[in-house]
């Protein structure tokens, strides 16, 4: 049971591969990744790269990665978009009644932060079923 | 801050039993501690039981009759020991005094035991993990029962002391009844894994 | 304090005494005597606390020197500043130091010092224990620290695995020093854990009933829970490690039946849930400043309760995690990943909620809000990578490398030391009675936002570039020196927003301005008392009517009596609504919680050398223990 040790990275290295003209030459890689991919691009290439792959099995483990990639930081960003927007649309008006709330938007955040976490858990339950998609071919 | 003054406890008890009682609760932690690291142990022996073809390795089951003796011991124990508890709770410092004493010897007879048990092992600690983990799982509930016997013979010579007659004490003696259920609780289960599981 | 204080020859209760003559009875009782055997022999949790904190912060200031000293070794390719040897020693001394020594103490023992504030008790329970547990942990991480000046530090990583850690292949005494620097610092936080447990269940002010604990006192109460069944497991490790080294028992050795993934199960099944113990106060911290800064009561304190609670049980169902790379059964690995990927979800509620707090408050933005803006940007990032590695064919391709570096640094970070920058300028007033600069403050914000992801981001690139972890220089043809050099500029930057943080305190200390007791307008009851706060805490124990006394009860905050102050009384409740049941006594100072440490300390160190240590040192431990519990007057009662 110890001898199963896929070693993918290696198979990667096996030889160099000129750098792909798009950003990773993806077609992965939603404008909301365009900056990472950028900062990414100069470790497209190169021996000991995993953004190299040279192989099928390799190949569909960084098609994995760039949809993890763009999804999370999708992610990211709205979240901090959230937080963005938080901040500003909050009232400006100095200290009242901490305790006094407005029932009309605990409602609604309670509506949205519902429809948030179920999203959430969709999210994280596709990715589970595609690592094990994924994996399948290498055991 | 301004304060007002609502309501007044001064009718409280300074001490109480079981749960009321912080140090009861403070025992139930260590319980709660203690026994996942027995937990970590058990599993640590089942692991190498699983992973092992032969188990036990190179060697024969240890004999019964050390282990046995000590497990009827403890078993037996648990009955003065819920006298002593009672008594505790009655706050009746003369049997108290009676039980104590008793309960410190069903504490000592099984560490007495427990230097022949590890005879009857029938392996070395350095010869295989086997040995190992039968020693170090025998090693743990002793270092167990040497604290409790200590903890209960100085809470013994306390209740000879002007110290004896307070509530607070009474509490303690009960507390270190419930520890002691605790440490005859946990050999169950070591009994079963270093001696019957090797013969099964 | 110049009103008279009665005599205190007879019982005294509180209900007697006008608000001056109550406070002068209370300091006199209260006092710890200012001598050496006062000093050793403290019993006020918000001492102890203190020095907790301090000492851990101290190890963040060693783990963090030996962290520079390695990126400057990484700044350039073929560096010749250290070693292979030097640097295996930086970084299992950094990883153990960050681990055991800084994160982990520093987080519990914030809350030693806020929960019995905030749920306005006098005390802590068991403070001998906690001063025990201060002792023990300052002697284990000096013991790690001396041991490394001596050339014997740490240098088989954090995790120390085995067979690399083996006497085979580790024959000095550098793994023995680590595995009893683990065993010392675990029973610390064990017996802080067990306190503040107790803590919680049985001194919670009359009137806090469990839906009315502030949030921040519910994560050090579950973290308090998650320490007690994650660190028995390393304990139980460290023990047969030093076991197969030192009296040649076989646990992990194969060729005897013996295993060496044992080692990593026992580890990880630890050290996951490790993590969580690290930031869940984190997120207890996040909660208190967000509530305060924004004005308002957080958002979904149901759902924030049940996502920690959620976090503390799913954080035992990940460790294999850590060992994907291991070759494990299929279905195993999917149900760790599945696992793993789950935590997602607590963590999503957190964040979520915080964000609907600010939405719906007035955010004020002082510089503990900054932090807490930052912990969101960085902590999410790493939660991030976090699913990526959750993922087994892509831990495979990560494995090793910095991107993995990178990714907890994120979460740790982030998770923890954000937050805890954010609760030092929060709390420091409190403290010391005087508030921080809030210019240095933001400058200190911005520079460590900045520097943290100018030192850390670059990690992601160069792991997926194949730069492995744990390597002490490469080759320039690789072509990884533009990164590794920005890293190090960021890791410059980020040491220099400490040294900010440590410009802050001293002169705000000196010469800050006065806080007062609620600077902040803030809700819970440790801002009720005064700042710093007297060693009773409270000169009456307030009546809990609501989950933010001060924000409910604007006028005057309602308290009861009944205590004598003529000795060391607290009230004890009943532990879900907390309805009074005991007047019970606090101990008094006491040597002997430090001189059992000190012979527990001997006791551990000479079994590095020899088992009979154990057999010598146990008399005194007991004698010392007999001291301990032995009543010294009829006072004690
Ligand atoms: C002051 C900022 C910090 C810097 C510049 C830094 C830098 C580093 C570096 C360069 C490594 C070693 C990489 C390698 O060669 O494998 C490392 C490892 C590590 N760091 Fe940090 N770190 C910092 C803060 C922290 C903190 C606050 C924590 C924990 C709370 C932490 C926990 C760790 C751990 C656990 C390791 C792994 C050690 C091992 O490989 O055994 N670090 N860090």
């Amino acid at each position: 049971m110890h001898a199963r040790v896929p070693r993918i990275r290696f198979a990667a290295r096996a030889k160099l591969r000129p750098p792909d003209p798009g950003p990773c030459g993806r077609g992965n890689c939603r404008p909301a990744t365009a900056p990472l991919a950028v900062l990414a691009l100069a470790g497209c290439s190169g021996p000991q790269s995993a953004l190299d792959p040279q192989g099928p099995a390799a190949e569909r483990i960084a098609d994995l990665f760039w949809l993890f990639t763009a999804t999370l930081t999708t992610i990211w960003l709205l979240v901090l978009l959230g937080l963005a927007v938080a901040i500003m649309r909050a009232r400006r008006a100095p200290l009242a009644d901490p305790l006094a709330l407005d029932p009309a938007f605990e409602a609604r955040a309670r509506r949205v932060v519902g429809i948030l976490v179920v999203l959430t858990a969709a999210i994280v339950a596709a990715f589970t079923i595609l690592s094990y998609g994924a994996s399948r071919p290498l055991a | 801050m301004r304060e007002r003054r609502v309501a007044d406890y001064s009718a409280l008890p300074d001490y109480g039993f079981g749960p009321k009682s912080p140090m009861w609760w403070g025992t139930l932690g260590f319980c709660a501690l203690e026994g996942m690291g027995f937990a970590i142990a058990c599993a640590t022996y089942l692991y190498l039981a699983f992973v092992n073809p032969e188990w036990p390795i190179n060697a024969r089951p240890p004999d019964l009759l050390a282990g046995t003796l000590v497990t009827i011991l403890l078993l037996a124990s648990v009955v003065p020991n819920h006298i002593l508890k009672a008594a505790a709770e009655r706050e009746s410092i003369r049997a108290v005094r009676i039980w104590m004493p008793v309960m410190s010897a069903f504490g000592a007879a099984p560490l007495v035991l427990r230097w022949f048990e590890f005879g009857m092992l029938n392996i070395r600690w350095d010869s295989n993990a086997y040995g190992s983990a039968v020693w170090v799982l025998l090693g743990l509930h002793t270092t167990h029962l040497i604290t409790d016997v200590g903890d209960t013979l100085v809470l013994a010579a306390l209740m000879w002391t002007r110290f004896g007659r307070s509530g607070k004490r009474f509490s303690d003696v009960s507390d270190n009844a419930f520890y002691w259920d605790f440490v005859v609780l946990t050999w169950l289960p070591l009994y079963v894994l270093i001696y019957w599981v090797p013969r099964l | 304090m110049t009103a008279e204080a009665p005599p205190l020859d007879r019982e005294i209760r509180d209900r007697d005494l006008d608000d001056a003559a109550l406070r002068a009875a209370l300091a006199r009782t209260w006092a710890t005597r200012s001598s050496l055997s006062g000093w050793i022999g403290e019993v006020d949790h918000k001492r102890i606390a203190l020095r907790f904190v301090l000492t851990a912060l101290f190890f963040l200031l060693l783990g963090g020197s030996a962290a520079l000293v390695m990126r400057l070794q990484l700044a350039r390719p073929e560096s010749g500043l250290i070693g292979p040897d030097l640097y295996n020693q930086l970084f299992s001394m950094h990883g153990t130091t960050m681990m055991f020594l800084f994160a982990v103490p520093v987080m519990e023992t914030i809350g030693l010092y806020f929960v019995p504030l905030m749920v306005g008790a006098r005390q802590v329970a068991f403070p001998r224990l906690v001063n025990f547990a201060y002792w023990m942990f300052l002697f284990g991480g000096l013991m790690l620290w001396i041991a490394f000046l001596l050339n014997t530090g740490a240098d088989t990583g954090w995790f120390s695995y085995v067979p690399l850690s083996s006497l085979q292949y580790s024959p000095t005494k550098r793994v023995d020093f680590w595995a009893q620097m683990v065993t010392f610092t675990e029973v610390s936080s064990l017996a802080v854990a067990v306190s503040l447990i107790v803590t919680v269940l049985k001194h919670r002010a009359p009137g806090m009933t469990l839906d009315r604990i502030p949030l921040f006192v519910w994560a050090e109460f579950v973290n308090a829970f998650v320490i007690m069944f994650a660190m028995p497991s390393v304990m139980i490790a460290s023990t047969l490690l030093i076991l197969d080294r030192l009296v040649e028992t076989r646990f992990f050795e194969t060729s005897a039946g013996g295993d060496a993934l044992l080692w990593q199960h026992l580890f990880w099944f630890f050290g996951h849930p490790e993590v969580y113990i690290i930031f869940i106060p984190g997120t207890g911290m996040v909660s208190a400043i967000i509530a305060t800064f924004a004005t308002r009561p957080v958002f979904g304190y149901v759902p924030l309760v049940l996502a920690l609670i959620a976090t503390g049980f799913l954080s035992f169902g990940l460790w294999v995690h850590h060992m994907f790379a291991t070759g494990l059964p299929k279905l195993g690995e999917s149900f760790f990943t599945a696992s793993s990927m789950l935590i997602a979800v607590p963590s999503g509620i957190q964040i979520f909620c915080w964000i609907a707090t600010l939405w719906g408050g007035r955010p004020r933005f002082h510089t503990p809000l900054l932090f807490v803006l930052g912990f969101v940007f960085i902590f999410v990032a790493g939660g991030m990578t976090g699913v990526m590695v959750a993922s087994v064919p892509i831990d495979l391709q990560v494995h090793d490398t910095f991107f993995v570096v990178a990714h907890f640094h994120y979460v740790l970070i982030g998770g923890a030391v954000f937050p805890l920058l954010g609760a030092i300028y929060y709390w420091f007033p409190k403290v010391t009675g005087r508030l921080m600069s809030e210019r240095l403050g933001a400058w200190n914000f911005g520079l460590a936002f900045a520097g943290f992801n100018l030192a850390f981001f670059p990690m992601h690139i160069l792991g997926l570039q194949g730069m492995p972890r744990r390597v002490y220089t490469y080759p320039a043809e690789l072509g990884w020196g533009g990164l590794n050099l920005l890293a190090t500029t960021g890791a410059l930057m980020f040491a220099a927003s400490f040294a900010l943080l440590v410009v802050n305190a001293v002169t705000s200390y000196r010469s800050g301005r006065a806080a007062g007791s609620n600077p902040w307008g803030a809700g819970t009851l440790e801002w009720a008392t005064a700042s710093p706060p007297p060693p009773y805490n409270f000169a009456l124990t307030p009546l809990v009517t609501s989950r933010e006394p001060l924000w409910s009860e604007r006028t005057a905050l309602p308290v009861v009596t009944g205590l004598r102050v003529d000795r060391r009384e607290t009230f004890v409740t009943s532990p879900a609504e907390a309805r009074p049941e005991l007047r019970d006594m606090a101990v008094e100072p006491s040597i002997w919680p430090f001189v059992a440490a000190l012979f527990s300390g001997l006791t551990l160190f000479g079994s590095i050398y020899t088992p009979w240590a154990v057999v010598a040192g146990s008399p005194f431990i007991a004698a010392a223990l007999v001291g301990w519990f032995w009543p010294k007057s009829a006072k004690e009662e």
